[in-house]
C-alpha cells in the first residue's frame, strides 16, 4: 500500500501543503498502518488525476472516507475506543468543519489575492515541474473561486465575503477549543479519525504565514489548539519537525552574517541585469539594420561623383559634375 | 478567548431593545401547489423552532416569497421593522431578544449541537436539492410543475430552467452533482444513522427539552416522511430509524396540533400536515 | 417622365421636396441634383432634365450617440444594417448605458412604408435594466415589441404598439420598504398601447405659440399575469405676449384601472409624481404615498403648471446662443392618490382637489439639442402633504418631456 501526497514545506514544518494529503497522512500515522508515504508535486501521473492518491489492492482512492473504510477493513483503525455515539460525533464534526472552516481555509489560500499570489501560487509554481506548473495552480484557483462565489449572492463584495467567512471560522475554532478543553485528543488519550481531520485544518491554518493572519492569530490565542498541533507533529511527524528546525537555523544564520539589507533570492542580480540589457540592445540594433532603419556603410567614403549622381535625377538640365 | 468579528452588530443591538412584536409573520411559498422539498423542510424547521420558543407568529403564503426574501431563500420572518431569513439568523435574532433554547447546555454540548446542525444542513439539505433538481424523474414529475405553477407561460419555463441551472451549479461546486442517486441515498442513510445514534432513547437530542437541533431535524425528516415523491426511498430510509420517527411524532404532537393552548397559532390557509399516523397509507 | 408645363419655381420646389424625401430614407449619403435643358427626341419647349445623383450608404454602419432621458443622460453605441432589402429597411443593434446605472440592449428591425402617412413598422427585441432609487427597487425587462407609427393627418402622429415583456423586480438594498419588497419577483405583461400626438407648436423646447396634446392608452392583460387599463393625457397651450414673453399652461393627468379578473399590477405600472421636470419643488417622485422613505406610486394623478418665459435680458432674441436660453417663472400644482371616483362630478372635483400640492419658483432653462431641456430653478413648495419629500431651494433637471 502506498500513499502519494503533495510535498510539504520545511520552512513551515508541514508534512504536506495540502489539506486532504495531511488528513490521510495523519490517519495512517495514527492507525499505524504500514503504508509507504511518497511525496510528489505532480498530480498528472496520479491514476485519479488528483493528489493525494492511495494505491492499494482495491484500486486507487483519492477520497478520505474511502481510504479510511479500506484501512478499517484491513483492521487498521484509530477508532477502536470510540462508542457508536462518539462515531456519530465524528461524522457530525467533519460536517461542521466542512461548513464553517473549509470555506475560510479555501478562501484564504486560493481566493484572497494577496495570499494566493504571494504565498500559495508561488509555492505551487516553484515546486511543480514544467509544464504542469502553468496549468494546475490556475485550475485549482478557478475551482475554488467558483466555490466561494456559489456561497454568496454578491461575491464581488470582498469585504462582506471576508468578514462572513472569518466570523464563521472563528466561531468554529472557538467551539473546537472549547470541545478539546484540557484533553490530549478529542476522544481521550489516543487520536481518532476526528483528530486526523481537525489536525489537518489546524496545521495548515497555524503553520503557513499568510498575508491575512486573522485565523492564524486566533489559533495562537487558543493555547490548547496550538499545543495540540505541535504535539501531534512532534509525536507523529518528527522528521518534519527536524526539517523545520534546520530550516529555521539556516535562515537565522544567513541573516546574522549579512550586514546589508536582505536581498532578493536572485544572486548576481547586477550581472544578469547587464547581460539582459546587452542582449536587448543587440537584438534591437540587429533589427534596425535588417529593416533598413539604420544603414551601416561598410564601403569607401563616397566620392564626389557619387554625390552628383543623386543630383542628376532632379536637375534635368545639369550634367554630371560639380 | 478571542472575540468573534461583529457583523450586523448595530442592527442586532437595535433589535434587542424591542420585545417580540405581536404581528410577526413567517413567509413561505404556497404549501399545496408550489413549495418544494428543500424549502418545505426549512420552513417547517423555522416554524417548529418558533413554536418551541413559544413565540407568536402567523403564516403568510406568497407566490414570490423566494424573491421577497433578503437572502433569496425561504423562510423569512418580518418582526416589526426587521426582515430576517433562514434558520441560523432567526435563531440569532431571537437569542438577541433573550429567548434561547440552549441556556442549560454547556459549551461542549453547544459545540456538539452546532456540529449536528451542520451535518443536517450539509447532507440532508443537499440530498433534498439533489433529488428535487438533479434526479430526472422527480424533476419532471414534481419540481417542474410545482415551481412554475404561479407564473404564466412562458416565463414559468424560463424561471424553472434558470433555477435548475443555479442549483446544479451549486451542487457541482459542492461535489454533489457528480454523485449517483444511490450514493445520495447512502449519504442520507449514513446521516440518519449518526443522528439516530446520538438521539439514542432520549426524547430530544439534549435531554427533556427541545433545542433548535430538534427543530431542524424535525423539519427535514418530517418533510422526507410526508412528501410524496416518485421514488419513496428517502421516506423508507428515514422510517427505518424508529427513534427519529418517534422524535417527529413527539414534536408534531407537542407543538403542531391545532390546540388552543400554548403560543402556537395557525395562519391563513395553513396546509394540513399529513399526520404521521397516516403514513401507512403512503406507498412503501 | 414628362410633367405638364409649370413655372420654374414650382419645379424647383418639387425637386427640393423629392430631394428631402430621398435624404430622409436614410439609405443615401448625398443627393445631388443636376438640372439641364432637355434636348431629347420628345423634348418640349423649355423642357428640362433633372438628374438625381445619389450615393448609397454602406450596408453596414456603426453609430454612437448620446441621448437624454428622465434626469439622466446616456450613451449608446451600436451597429446598423441600412437598406437591407432595398426599400429603406434598417436593422440595428444597440447597447446603451446611462448615468443612473440603467443599461439596455435593443435589436430592432424597421420598415418604412413610403406612403402619404409615412407609416413605419418596427419590431424589436430588447433587454433593459433600470433602477428606481426613490422606490428602492431595480427592474430588468426583457421583451418583444411590435409598433406601427403613422401620421393620420399633418402634425398628427399615431402609434400602435404591441408589447410583451418579462419583468423582474428586485429590491435595491436591505432597507427597502416592505411594501415594495412584497412586489419583488417576476411578472409577464403583454399589452396593446395606442398613442395619439398632435403638436401644433412652433418649437419643441421653447414654443412661443401653439397647442400640443398627447393621449396615451394602454391595455394590459392580453396574456401574462398583469392586467390594467391606463390612460394618460398631456396638454400644453402657449400664448405669446408682446415683448417676447410667452405664457404656457400645461396639464397632465393619468388614470389606472385594474381589471376585474385574477390579474394584478405592481409598483412599476403605477404613476409617480414629483421631480425637477415634473412637479418642481419636490424630490424625484417625492409626492404621493410613501412607506419607509420609498415612494409607492398611485393609480391616479393630475398635475398642472403655469410658466412665463422670457428671453435673457440684455441679449434679446438675437444670436443663436441666447436663443437657447430662457428665464422662466412658474407655478406648479398637482395631486396623486388612489382616488375613488363616483358619478357625482362635484364630489369627484372635491376628491381631486383635496390635499393638493402647490409650489412656485423661477429659474433658467436651456435647450439641449433642440429636443430636451436643462433647467436650474429655485423652487419654494407651498402646499405639502404628509409623507411627501419636498425640496426647497435650487433644483437641477434634464428631461425630454417636461411639465
Amino acid at each position: 500500500m502506498e500513499l502519494i501526497v503533495w510535498d510539504g514545506e520545511a520552512r513551515y514544518g508541514l508534512p504536506s501543503m495540502d489539506l486532504k494529503s495531511l488528513q490521510m497522512m495523519a490517519y495512517i500515522k495514527f492507525s499505524g498502518a504500514p503504508v509507504t508515504i511518497i511525496k510528489s508535486s505532480n498530480p498528472f501521473r496520479s491514476p485519479t488525476g488528483r493528489l493525494p492518491v492511495f494505491k492499494c489492492t482495491d484500486g486507487a482512492f483519492s477520497d478520505f472516507n474511502q481510504v479510511a473504510t479500506f484501512l478499517r477493513k484491513q483492521n487498521f483503525s484509530c477508532d477502536y475506543e470510540l462508542s457508536p455515539k462518539q462515531c456519530s460525533e465524528v461524522v457530525a464534526y467533519e460536517q461542521l468543519l466542512l461548513e464553517k472552516l473549509y470555506p475560510a481555509l479555501v478562501y484564504l489560500w486560493w481566493v484572497e489575492p494577496k495570499s494566493y499570489y504571494d504565498v500559495i501560487h508561488k509555492w505551487y509554481f516553484s515546486s511543480m515541474p514544467f509544464p504542469h506548473k502553468l496549468w494546475y495552480p490556475r485550475k485549482y484557483h478557478q475551482g475554488y473561486c467558483d466555490l466561494i462565489n456559489s456561497m454568496f449572492d454578491d461575491p464581488d463584495d470582498n469585504q462582506l465575503v471576508e468578514t462572513e467567512l472569518h466570523k464563521q471560522a472563528q466561531e468554529c475554532l472557538t467551539m473546537l477549543s472549547n470541545r478539546l478543553g484540557d484533553r490530549e485528543y478529542f476522544f481521550g488519550r489516543s487520536p481518532s479519525t476526528l483528530d486526523a481531520v481537525i489536525f489537518s485544518y489546524l496545521a495548515l491554518l497555524l503553520k503557513v504565514d499568510l498575508k491575512v493572519p486573522v485565523l492564524q492569530n486566533h489559533i495562537k490565542a487558543c493555547p490548547n489548539l496550538s499545543r495540540y498541533v505541535s504535539k501531534t507533529i512532534q509525536r507523529f511527524f518528527p522528521s518534519d519537525l527536524r526539517a523545520e528546525e534546520q530550516a529555521k537555523r539556516k535562515a537565522h544564520r544567513s541573516t546574522d552574517t549579512r550586514d546589508s539589507p536582505p536581498k532578493d533570492d536572485v544572486p548576481n542580480k547586477g550581472r544578469n541585469l547587464l547581460l539582459s540589457g546587452l542582449v536587448a540592445f543587440s537584438a534591437m540594433f540587429g533589427y534596425a539594420i535588417a529593416a533598413g532603419l539604420v544603414q551601416v556603410d561598410m564601403g569607401e567614403p563616397p566620392t564626389e561623383d557619387d554625390y552628383d549622381y543623386e543630383y542628376d535625377d532632379y536637375n534635368d538640365g545639369e550634367s554630371g559634375g560639380s | 478567548m478571542p472575540s468573534v468579528l461583529l457583523t450586523d452588530s448595530i442592527s442586532v443591538e437595535l433589535g434587542a431593545q424591542e420585545p417580540w412584536p405581536n404581528d410577526v409573520k413567517l413567509f413561505q411559498q404556497y404549501e399545496v401547489e408550489q413549495i418544494l422539498l428543500p424549502d418545505n423542510a426549512n420552513c417547517l424547521a423555522v416554524q417548529a423552532f418558533l413554536k418551541m420558543c413559544q413565540l407568536n407568529h402567523t403564516l403568510e403564503m406568497r407566490g414570490n416569497a423566494e424573491h421577497m426574501s433578503p437572502s433569496g431563500r425561504v423562510p423569512f420572518i418580518k418582526a416589526g421593522a426587521f426582515v430576517v431569513a433562514e434558520l441560523d439568523p432567526i435563531v440569532a435574532f431571537v437569542a438577541n431578544k433573550g429567548v434561547t433554547l440552549t441556556e442549560r447546555l454547556d459549551t461542549t454540548q453547544k459545540a456538539d449541537m452546532r456540529a449536528y446542525m451542520s451535518l443536517v444542513s450539509n447532507v440532508l439539505a443537499n440530498a433534498e436539492l439533489y433529488v428535487s433538481w438533479v434526479d430526472p424523474a422527480t424533476y419532471e414529475d414534481v419540481t417542474k410543475p410545482r415551481y412554475g405553477s404561479v407564473y404564466p407561460w412562458p416565463i414559468n419555463v424560463f424561471l424553472t430552467r434558470q433555477k435548475r441551472n443555479q442549483v446544479v451549479r451549486r451542487l457541482r461546486v459542492l461535489g454533489w452533482q457528480q454523485k449517483t442517486l444511490e450514493e445520495v441515498y447512502n449519504e442520507v442513510e449514513h446521516c440518519c444513522s449518526a443522528l439516530s445514534e446520538r438521539l439514542d432513547r432520549q426524547d430530544f437530542f439534549f435531554g427533556k427539552r427541545p433545542t433548535e437541533l430538534d427543530a431542524l431535524v424535525f423539519g427535514h425528516l418530517f418533510t422526507l416522511l410526508t412528501t410524496p415523491l416518485p421514488d419513496n426511498r428517502l421516506a423508507t430510509i428515514v422510517r427505518s430509524f424508529s427513534n427519529l420517527v418517534k422524535l417527529c411524532q413527539v414534536v408534531e404532537r407537542d407543538f403542531f396540533e391545532k390546540t388552543n393552548g400554548g403560543g402556537s397559532s395557525s395562519g391563513n390557509g395553513e396546509g394540513d400536515y399529513d399526520k404521521l399516523e397516516d403514513l401507512n397509507q403512503l406507498p412503501m | 417622365m414628362c410633367l405638364p408645363p409649370r413655372t420654374f419655381q414650382t419645379v424647383i420646389m418639387k425637386i427640393h421636396e423629392a430631394r428631402t424625401r430621398l435624404s430622409n430614407l436614410g439609405c443615401f449619403k448625398d443627393v445631388g441634383v443636376f438640372i439641364d435643358t432637355y434636348k431629347g427626341p420628345d423634348a418640349l419647349e423649355d423642357g428640362i432634365e433633372v438628374t438625381f445623383e445619389v450615393r448609397e450608404t454602406n450596408l453596414l454602419g456603426a453609430k454612437i450617440n448620446t441621448s437624454v432621458g428622465n434626469n439622466e443622460g446616456s450613451v449608446s453605441t451600436g451597429g446598423v444594417l441600412r437598406n437591407v432589402f432595398g426599400r429603406g429597411e434598417e436593422a440595428s443593434c444597440e447597447y446603451s448605458h446611462g448615468t443612473k446605472r440603467t443599461s439596455s440592449f435593443h435589436t430592432t428591425f424597421t420598415k418604412p412604408f413610403h406612403n402619404e402617412a409615412s407609416t413605419v413598422l418596427s419590431s424589436s427585441v430588447y433587454q433593459q435594466a433600470s433602477e428606481s432609487p426613490w422606490s428602492g427597487y431595480k427592474e430588468l425587462d426583457r421583451g418583444i415589441l411590435l409598433s406601427l407609427a403613422f401620421n393620420s393627418a399633418p402634425q398628427v402622429q399615431q402609434k400602435l404598439v404591441l408589447d410583451g415583456v418579462w419583468r423582474h423586480l428586485a429590491c435595491l438594498s436591505r432597507t427597502t420598504a416592505f411594501a415594495v419588497r412584497e412586489q419583488a419577483g417576476h411578472s409577464l405583461k403583454s399589452s396593446l398601447r395606442h398613442e395619439l400626438k398632435v403638436d401644433r407648436r412652433d418649437d419643441l423646447v421653447f414654443p412661443s405659440d401653439g397647442v400640443a396634446f398627447t393621449i396615451k392608452n394602454e391595455l394590459a392583460g392580453l396574456g401574462g399575469d398583469i392586467g390594467f387599463l391606463k390612460n394618460e393625457l398631456d396638454l400644453q397651450v402657449n400664448v405669446p405676449l408682446p415683448g417676447d414673453l410667452v405664457i404656457q399652461g400645461s396639464l397632465v393627468a393619468g388614470h389606472l384601472l385594474p381589471l376585474r379578473n385574477n390579474k394584478t399590477h405592481c409598483i412599476t405600472d403605477r404613476f409617480l409624481l414629483g421631480g425637477p421636470m415634473n412637479l418642481r419643488g419636490f424630490e424625484m417622485c417625492g409626492v404621493g404615498p410613501h412607506s419607509d422613505g420609498c415612494s409607492l406610486g398611485a393609480d391616479m394623478y393630475w398635475a398642472a403648471a403655469l410658466h412665463t418665459y422670457s428671453p435673457l435680458p440684455l441679449l434679446g432674441r438675437g444670436g443663436s446662443i441666447s436663443d437657447k436660453f430662457r428665464l422662466h417663472a412658474f407655478v406648479n400644482t398637482g395631486n396623486i392618490g388612489d382616488f375613488v371616483l363616483t358619478d357625482d362630478y362635484k364630489q369627484n372635483l372635491r376628491t381631486l382637489l383635496q390635499e393638493v400640492r402647490l409650489s412656485y419658483g423661477a429659474g433658467l432653462a436651456m435647450s439641449l439639442g433642440g429636443f430636451a431641456r436643462v433647467e436650474l430653478n429655485y423652487c419654494v413648495p407651498l402646499l405639502v402633504q404628509r409623507g411627501d419629500r419636498p425640496s426647497q431651494g435650487l433644483q437641477f433637471g434634464v428631461a425630454a418631456s417636461f411639465l
